[in-house]
């Protein structure tokens, strides 16, 4: 068992430093796709694992709500644009009048309706709702993963690979090791960097495994990766551009 | 009984993995569509049953809809939009009345609900035979078309284990567990099932069929909202008249 670990540790090393080694073991074997869920459903749990760690203390005690400090928010944020946006016309001014001294009205009922039972003790909800965020993280990844690997996949086959489907995804799977990185994402402000570098390492491991498994020159798996995105990106380009057209059309007609 | 789930579970457990062994093993069976008819039943039953486990948890957990009803009901109606607004007219305060109870009625229907759940035991293996007997009629005809060899029957059987990425739902009999993965991973699944049947086909022709499906699906849909549109319209414009 431990020997079976330290094996599992010094292949996930040898992934991230992009030796051919394990990539050519993920992709062969009987069921390279049961050993590549395994991979990703692991590290889903601990990237997971992580986080649910850091929230266990919320689970002891029913969440707050402080009802001074969310109107002292709201108010904070309204002053904040007055005085960004200058004077207000008189309608506008009504109008904010009127929102403030609704959610003052409203905010006393937050803490009450917090507090309704439910037929099972509210740290029952609150346990189920930790492992819920919990099991749902390698859920996420195995879908991430899969999404993005089936395109990359198709992109390979048309620059002419030559790989299977099952040696690929067994390949591709070590490309999630990275996102391990992830776990540190509660660390504020650099939280999010981790995530950044989890990512580009992540497409780098998957050009290598498109190298590998479909034995495509570097220059064409690099091709194989970044298409994707790029049609991603044109696409979403395409929707934003059709969005802004009918926008302006909406508005011209509604003008004249 | 559990002897003859025995092999059953042993074949979904290598479909699920795309295993190429498995699924020509269900497209050669003695009776592939029989089989497949039963494996697709056993993977709805599993996963309505563990919807049900979901919901009754669920509901366990959630707070007293009809409590937060009425507490945000006296919030709102003590707000001063609502004074100056709704309260002083009749007819706007029926209006707010029937909407605010409206959005209610969908906040239940959406909420877990137990009764529901037990409809879904019977509801969802008989939406997993129709998407079986769909997928495996219209890929087996685009196949045929695109000069693909395999059989009906054997399409039907391992179009039938392609369902096995379904058992992943469950895990929906924990409430707040959020399944991801299965539309692709299922896609996945077929492009085998399909690849194994017409092995004689290329990926792109494989590929092709894969999608009809869900495609031709796609064109009926958009076909059928474009003929009802008008036709709504011309009845509720005469009832208007």
């Amino acid at each position: 068992m431990k020997q079976r670990f330290r094996d599992w540790i010094a292949m996930a090393r040898a992934a991230l430093a992009l030796e051919a080694g394990p990539f050519y073991s993920f992709g062969s074997g009987p069921a390279p796709l049961q050993r590549a869920v395994l991979l990703v459903v692991v590290v889903g749990l601990m990237v997971g694992g992580v986080h649910a760690i850091t929230q266990l203390p919320a689970l002891t005690r029913a969440p707050s709500f402080n009802v001074e400090a969310l109107l002292q928010q709201i108010n904070q944020g309204l002053s904040f644009n007055e005085s960004f946006g200058g004077k207000l016309p008189p309608e506008a001014q009504t109008f904010l009048d009127v929102y403030r001294s609704s959610i003052e009205v409203f905010a006393p009922q937050i803490p009450k309706i917090m507090a309704v039972p439910s037929p099972l003790p509210a740290g029952v909800g609150r346990f189920l709702s930790w492992l819920g965020v919990w099991l749902s993280t390698p859920f996420g990844l195995l879908g991430r993963w899969l999404s993005i690997s089936i395109w990359i996949m198709l992109f390979a086959r048309l620059v002419g690979g030559k790989g299977t489907l099952l040696a690929y995804l067994g390949a591709s799977s070590l490309s999630v090791l990275p996102h391990l990185l992830q776990a540190l994402s509660f660390i504020p402000v650099i939280g999010g960097l981790f995530a950044v570098v989890a990512g580009i390492w992540g497409l780098a491991i998957q050009v290598k495994a498109v190298e590998l498994t479909h034995q495509l020159p570097q220059k064409r798996a690099i091709l194989a990766v970044v298409l994707p995105y790029l049609l991603l990106f044109v696409l979403l380009a395409m929707a934003l551009v059709v969005v802004l057209v009918l926008l302006m059309v909406t508005i011209a007609s509604s003008g004249s | 009984m559990v002897k003859q789930l025995k092999p059953i579970g042993r074949l979904l457990w290598s479909g699920l993995f795309l295993d190429v062994r498995s699924y020509d093993e269900a497209a050669d069976g003695d009776n592939p569509f029989v089989e497949g008819l039963f494996m697709v039943v056993l993977i709805g039953l599993l996963v309505a049953l563990a919807h049900l486990v979901g919901s009754v948890l669920g509901w366990a957990v959630t707070p007293h809809l009809d409590q937060i009803k009425t507490l945000v009901h006296e919030g709102l109606v003590s707000m001063s939009w609502f004074q100056q607004f709704v309260a002083n007219s009749a007819q706007s305060l029926q209006q707010f009345e029937n909407s605010y109870d409206t959005a209610w009625q969908i906040a239940r229907l959406l909420a877990p609900n137990p009764r529901l759940a037990l409809l879904a035991l019977f509801l969802t293996p008989l939406q997993l035979l129709v998407q079986w007997l769909w997928f495996a009629l219209v890929a087996q005809a685009v196949a045929r078309m695109l000069g693909g060899q395999g059989k009906m029957k054997q399409t039907f059987g391992a179009s039938a284990l392609a369902f096995a990425p379904h058992l992943l739902y469950v895990f929906r009999a924990l409430p707040m567990v959020s399944v991801a993965a299965v539309g692709v991973w299922t896609l996945l699944a077929q492009y085998v099932a399909l690849r194994r049947v017409h092995e004689n086909l290329s990926w792109p022709r494989v590929l092709t069929a894969v999608m009809a499906p869900s495609l031709i699906l796609c064109f009926l849909i958009i076909v059928l909202i474009l003929v009802i549109a008008p036709l709504m319209g011309a009845l509720i414009g005469g009832m208007i008249s």
